[in-house]
């Protein structure tokens, strides 16, 4: 597995690629092989777990968020870089 | 109630599958005694056949996947497989009997499979136990050494042991052995039958005495369950997940509500969804629809229900009847209600017992 990421890095942070998931009623259920571990995310976490595909950076991804669900752009950004933050703690995201 | 633990109820309730075990071949490199497979001498899916199936599960939304057999290592297409069901993001298990993993290929399962859990079958804590069950000279050794190798790139292992009247005297050195290599170990005291009705395997199922010494205090420190739970049916009415949390598909494409309870729904092959299959399929219907009853029934009137884990797969096997209690399930739910009542009365005599309030994890949960 490559090196994990966090929201400070410059490269768009990307779903660790190792991690199993399904999306069911709009929550993610993410399944990590280090450990087992299991988390189950909100309606929003799910859709940013959706958007960390390694193709858009923090900024881009709260742009999306704030627009969708209709809250202030430095709001977004700051709820997606903690809870990007969090991810990247919990070795849910990697390096592209 | 954690929100894994609530996502699992919410899709128990609308028979939302999670689950699914793909047997990938019947081919296998052991000859175990009581082997529950039963090979049809029909041409086995090829890679892109499996590719198709994968999909089609991905797709209903299946989130773990247990790839088993036969000895799913056997396929030589298996890392390509594997490589398919990652892409597609499931969780992996492998049910292997470990017998061909080597540095090398516990190296290919670290890197390209990433499984949470690698499931191994252990007969025996000593190699000519272990080895009169899967008659192959050098499995238990091979065994021994996939599990380091594994545990060595940190993959979990779970070492799965039926309890027979030829291991049941060594299941304390089976731990010691689990704790040594950094495995989990399960030991199960239920044999089941082979998939078509064939009861042979149940004469090497562990004897009454030795299940009353299991429930016994003298099995306390390898037995998971310290205090006999109680079944609990009131939030999910089904006896158990078949048909409802997840299914099964065997080499032939075959799709059944469970492993154990091998009623044909469909092939996998032949449908263009398992969306459409699952909800309209009349076997499926009949199948929740009698896993609801049983609580409601059998269990309900018999005097040792509430510690009864009951299969309607086994009771099918055993009986032609899916509703009708079976003689191994009636005995072992006598021996652990008489060991819970037993601990209860030290319990209400004042000696600190925990656990004393934990329900059954129904089987699929």
């Amino acid at each position: 597995m490559g090196e994990m990421t966090g929201p400070d890095d410059p490269r768009p942070p990307r779903r660790n690629p190792a991690a199993g998931f399904r999306v069911f009623e709009g929550e993610a259920t993410i399944v990590l092989p280090d450990g087992s571990y299991i988390q189950v995310l909100n309606e929003t976490g799910s859709r940013i777990w959706d958007l960390l595909d390694g193709s858009r950076g923090v900024k881009a991804i709260a742009a999306v968020i704030a627009e969708e669900y209709d809250i202030a752009a430095e709001a977004a950004e700051r709820d997606v870089r903690e809870f990007v933050e969090e991810l990247a703690r919990h070795r849910m995201l990697e390096r592209p | 109630m954690n929100p894994y633990q609530a996502m699992i109820a919410r899709r128990w309730k609308a028979a939302a599958p999670y689950s699914a075990l793909f047997e990938l071949t019947y081919v296998c490199n052991h000859a175990c005694s009581f082997c529950y497979n039963c090979p049809t001498g029909e041409k086995e899916l090829g890679t892109e056949q499996v590719f198709e199936a994968l999909r089609k599960i991905a797709d209903f939304g299946v989130l773990f996947l247990t790839l088993s057999g036969g000895e799913p290592l056997c396929r030589k297409d298996f890392f390509a497989i594997a490589a398919e069901a990652r892409r597609l993001h499931f969780a992996i298990r492998v049910y292997t009997n470990g017998y061909l993993i080597d540095e090398a290929v516990a190296e290919r399962l670290a890197e390209e499979v990433r499984p949470f859990e690698m499931e191994i079958s252990l007969h025996g804590a000593r190699p000519g136990t272990h080895e009169a069950l899967t008659r192959v000279p050098g499995s238990f050794v091979n065994l021994v050494a996939g599990v380091r190798a594994l545990r060595k790139r940190g993959i979990k292992v779970l070492l799965k042991t039926p309890i027979t009247k030829m291991n049941m005297s060594e299941l304390r050195e089976m731990k010691v052995l689990a704790d040594d290599l950094g495995a989990g170990i399960h030991f199960d005291p239920v044999v089941t039958p082979k998939d078509d009705g064939d009861q042979e395997p149940l004469q090497m199922g562990a004897d009454e005495a030795f299940l009353k010494r299991w429930w016994s205090d003298e099995f306390l420190d390898v037995r998971e369950e310290k205090v006999p739970v109680r079944r609990d049916d009131r939030e999910i009415a089904a006896v158990c997940g078949t048909g409802r949390s997840g299914f099964a598909v065997d080499p032939y494409g075959n799709i059944y509500p469970c492993v154990q309870w091998r009623r044909k729904v469909a092939n996998i092959l032949e449908i263009s969804s398992l969306r459409d299959v699952w909800k309209g399929s009349p076997v499926l219907a009949e199948v929740r629809r009698v896993a609801e009853e049983i609580p409601r029934t059998t269990l309900k009137n018999s005097d040792v229900g509430e510690f009864t884990a009951f299969c309607a797969g086994v009771a099918w096997l055993q009986t032609g009847d899916p509703t009708r209690m079976y003689p191994q399930a009636e005995l072992t739910a006598r021996i652990r209600k008489k060991a819970y009542l037993e601990i209860r009365a030290r319990s209400d005599a004042g000696e600190a017992i925990g656990e004393m309030a934990n329900v059954f994890e129904k089987c699929g949960e």
